[in-house]
């Protein structure tokens, strides 16, 4: 089963991948919901039910160690999936691509390590210390999932915040122009203004922040710290990303002024 | 004799010939002013032209009347003219007097589609967060 992993997982990671950017693609073109700012809630634990239901009726070594190679192997499924996403996330920074990687791939030997610690122990009492670990150690989903998620948002929303920085030097290029040929360009050089002014605001909630996300451990998470960190970032990319979408629409302002 | 024998006397009649016509010019130009002195002796009325090294841009060959602003650069009132550099059109192109070229106008659309895609983007990995974070560790025994 072990052997089958590499393989299963290559696969799972191309699929998933294929997905990720067809998810992508699509989005580009899609309308433009507001990002979430509170933290998901928890989704009903219905993983690995049938080997729940087993341990439950029948704690034995068996079925313990069968509930934890489910446990593991659906993070197998998970970890793939982001990496696919990793892959094709088109704003990553190369630092913070290399980051979530690491942590992808260290989390995914880290659990491999614990599955065959797991397929050998021999005792009840051994497998209840074991078992937790699957979770505590790794925090997949409380952690590494939102750590990669928000850490695209973070990069993507610094690179929006970067064209429309480029867009709004343009801009006032065309209305010192505009006022060179004796134009009116009260309006625009207001708007021009608010679109500055919401720039950076947005840069000043992005700032640092996908260092901070990437920077979190388990052991952070276990400790109470993590939570809301992630949290915080959660409502600075939405903040971020309202304050963009209004100086997008600040620019339009612009243009039609200069127009 | 044959026509390769003729080859030299013929050759030799054609640059007799040749020297007597450039002799024959020769003394034709020679025998009074040229250019405009050579016109104006002739009785021809020459156009004068300025002195200044300032172009006059108010001259017109055929005479005809130009605009009062006519000596001054051309200049377009849209803002396809660009000013303040970048990568915009050359104002060749205005789309109305007074507004954007249409070059400058698609630079535009174009910046804002680049930002309009990384928003869309960050919306993505917001949607992905919501749908899959904080899913249940697992309760493990």
């Amino acid at each position: 089963m072990n052997t089958l992993h590499p393989i299963r997982s290559k696969a799972t990671a191309v699929v998933v991948g294929g997905l990720a950017a067809l998810m992508l693609a699509g989005s580009v073109f899609a309308a433009s919901p507001a990002p979430a700012a509170t933290a998901p809630t928890a989704k009903p634990d219905t993983a690995c039910a049938a080997q729940r239901a087993a341990v439950k009726k029948d704690p034995s070594v068996p079925n313990l160690i069968a509930l934890g190679n489910c446990e593991i192997n659906r993070r197998y499924v998970t970890l793939d999936r982001l990496q696919g996403a990793v892959i094709v996330a088109p704003y990553l920074t190369s630092s913070d691509r290399t980051a979530l990687e690491n942590e992808i791939n260290s989390t995914r030997t880290g659990l491999q390590g614990l599955k065959a610690t797991i397929d050998a122990d021999t005792t009840v009492d051994a497998l209840k210390t074991d078992l937790p670990k699957i979770a505590t150690d790794y925090r997949v989903y409380l952690l590494v999932v939102p750590q990669v998620h928000l850490t695209r948002g973070a990069d993507a929303e610094s690179a929006a915040a970067g064209r429309l920085t480029n867009l709004a030097g343009r801009l006032q290029e065309l209305i010192t122009f505009a006022q060179s040929q004796g134009r009116d360009v009260t309006a625009a050089k207001a708007a021009l203004g608010a679109m500055n002014t919401d720039i950076g605001d947005a840069q000043g909630q992005l700032a640092g922040l996908s260092g901070k996300i990437l920077a979190l451990t388990p052991a952070d998470w276990n400790g109470g710290t993590a939570a809301p960190v992630l949290n915080g970032a959660r409502a600075s990319e939405k903040s971020a990303h309202d304050e963009l979408v209004a100086a997008r629409n600040e620019a339009k302002a612009v243009i039609a002024a200069l127009k | 004799m044959s026509n390769q024998n003729l080859r030299p006397v013929r050759l030799a009649a054609c640059l007799v010939i040749a020297a007597v016509v450039l002799a024959a010019c020769g003394a034709t130009a020679s025998s009074g002013p040229v250019g405009d002195a050579g016109a104006a002796a002739a009785g021809v009325t020459v156009p004068t032209w300025p002195a200044t090294a300032t172009p006059d841009w108010s001259y017109r060959p055929d005479g005809s009347s130009v605009p009062a602003d006519a000596t001054t650069q051309p200049t377009s009132t849209a803002l396809a003219a660009d000013g303040g550099g970048g990568n915009g059109g050359s104002g060749a192109s205005s789309s109305a007097p007074g507004g954007l070229s249409a070059a400058t106008d698609a630079q535009l659309e174009q910046l804002l589609q680049e930002a309009n895609q990384a928003l869309d983007a960050a919306n993505a990995a917001a949607s992905d967060d919501s749908a899959q974070s904080g899913q249940d560790e697992g309760a493990i025994p």
